[in-house]
């Protein structure tokens, strides 16, 4: 009893004790609108709601999520060079909004649930892409395949009005900001679409980066800074 | 199991007359003794006062988590071994020492980041260095070095987190499933493989969701630790039954995969759903155990055990 290092060990645990009472066990999760309020048409491109079931969404956790195709009104884009891009293909978007982590559920990661599905990832890259105002977002693009079927995907970890393409750099983030701002919400958003035997990736690429550009300025209001 | 001669008859940790041997103590034992436990108690109630909340979130996680429920088992585990060892423990000389600091603060930052980051992973490992400094801090480092493996056992009870969980067990998974697929027509069923989904005949067989790997590949390394523990000897041995658990696990969901597949084709489709999620269960188990003894087995005969005690 008289001995220092009992008395330091219980002034250190006391000392810790009273450090995580201090800070209670709720995040703080800004408002957000649902993300079913998403504009539906977003430029030449309307969307439609695809539902997901009820088993998946049970794995996906407790979130809110937007599974959308959006197909082009117009039949045949002209370029710039005024050669037919891209036809009308349809563009699918995806948005898992999590307003907290902090239960120990983490975000799914497309690099897990896209080759489960059967797809494989031909080529992978991190590249910075900019919205219709200029702002910049770090985003992963990937091409992936399922046997004669090709598509382009882009995805990307969206927080607290930061972008970032690898799971493991949003986590930490994640971590950090949890310890910063006391708040775990995040998001994933991904878009997606196929690449037609006609056409070239660089195509569906433009097409799906185009799309990108537009939607990204509206997911503040759905994925608060 | 080890001599029980001059063993007594609680953890050795816990004797109170511990405090009377210190250096600082007095001998004169009755008056040390009588509240030798006080200081423990102390502590313990601190602990609880800091773990409360985290404990209580890790039972849960144990309880809703299928492949997690072995984690009640693990610290009875631990507890037995230190049991096993109350002679061997209670021979140690206690040297406290200041060195044990480091593990204790390692332990409270540990905690502080992971409760503040609300990394789960994190909090919990916390308690085994807090734990590890503790007994480091009072009993010294021959008692720490003696308790290691109970400590680290408790590992096992500890849910790995996804994103770094998933890139292990998501290869095996989609391999399981790739062996299946090529086992089943084999067999009379055509299958068309995507991935981890499994189309067959009649019904789509989603091996697990196309989103996990196999998870409960940690209950069945704990399950072959456990095992090895109690049916091997020594520590080169104990090792290699805990990494036949990763191939086991691959051969258990294949054999689950392809039964399910002969019940659609040869029998019925709703019976072998039921089948297929019984066999997440206590089926997968026993197969596994199965596997295990057959490797153990096989492992005998290829290098039988020698009497020698590690």
């Amino acid at each position: 009893m008289k001995s220092p290092k009992f008395w330091t060990v219980v002034l250190l645990l006391f000392v810790t004790a009273l450090i995580l009472h201090s800070r209670g066990d709720k995040d703080r999760v800004p408002f957000s609108q649902p993300l079913s309020q998403m504009p539906e048409t977003i430029g030449q491109w309307t969307g439609q709601d695809l539902p997901i079931a009820d088993d998946v969404l049970a794995i996906l956790g407790k979130g809110d999520f937007l599974n959308r195709v959006y197909t082009s009104s117009l039949p045949i884009q002209i370029g710039q060079d005024s050669t037919p891009v891209g036809s009308n293909l349809p563009i699918g978007l995806f948005i898992g909004y999590f307003p907290t982590q902090r239960t120990g559920q983490s975000i799914h990661s497309p690099q897990n649930c896209l080759p489960g599905a059967g797809w494989t990832f031909d080529s992978r890259r991190y590249i910075t892409m900019q919205d219709v105002n200029g702002k910049s977002y770090r985003v992963g693009e990937y091409q992936i395949s399922n046997g004669d079927t090709r598509q382009f995907v882009i995805y990307w970890y969206q927080a607290h009005g930061r972008s970032i393409p690898n799971e493991y750099v949003a986590r930490a983030y994640m971590v950090a900001d949890a310890i910063r701002m006391n708040r775990t919400d995040g998001a994933l958003v991904r878009v997606i679409t196929q690449i037609a035997p006609t056409e070239t990736v660089a195509e569906a690429r433009k097409r799906a980066l185009r799309f990108t550009a537009l939607m990204a300025p509206m997911l503040p209001r759905f994925i608060p800074n | 199991m080890t001599g029980s001669t001059q063993a007594e008859s609680y953890p050795p940790e816990l004797i109170a007359d511990r405090q009377g041997r210190e250096p600082s103590g007095s001998n004169a034992a009755n008056g040390t003794q009588k509240y030798g436990w006080l200081p423990y108690a102390i502590i313990a109630a601190l602990l609880v006062a800091i773990y409360y909340h985290i404990a209580a979130k890790l039972v849960y996680d144990w309880y809703t988590i299928p492949d997690y429920s072995h984690g009640f088992l693990v610290p009875l585990f631990a507890g037995y071994l230190i049991w096993d060892k109350r002679a061997k423990l209670s021979t140690i000389p206690v040297e406290p020492t200041w060195r044990g600091f480091s593990l204790i603060v390692l332990g409270i930052i540990l905690l502080i980041l992971g409760v503040y980051g609300v990394e789960l992973f994190t909090t919990r490992m916390s308690f085994l260095f807090l734990m590890a400094g503790l007994i480091w801090t009072f009993f010294g480092s021959r008692m720490l070095r003696e308790l290691r493996f109970p400590l680290l056992v408790l590992i096992l009870a500890i849910p790995i987190p996804a994103i770094i969980f998933n890139h292990i067990t998501f290869p095996l998974q989609l391999m399981a499933s790739h062996i299946a697929s090529n086992i089943l027509p084999m067999l009379g069923v055509p299958v068309l493989q995507e991935g981890n989904v499994i189309q067959l005949p009649v019904m789509k067989l989603e091996v697990a969701e196309a989103c996990s790997g196999i998870r409960s590949l940690m209950s069945l390394f704990a399950l072959a630790v456990f095992y090895g523990y109690f049916l091997e000897r020594t520590t080169s041995r104990r090792t290699i039954l805990a990494l036949a658990s990763i191939p086991i696990a691959v051969a258990a969901n294949v054999v689950r995969i392809v039964g399910t597949g002969l019940c659609v084709q040869y029998w019925d489709p709703d019976k072998a759903l039921g089948f297929f999620h019984e066999f997440s269960g206590w089926v997968m188990f026993v197969i596994s155990l199965c596997c295990l003894y057959l490797v153990h087995r096989t492992m005998q005969l290829i290098r039988p055990t020698t009497g020698k005690k590690a």
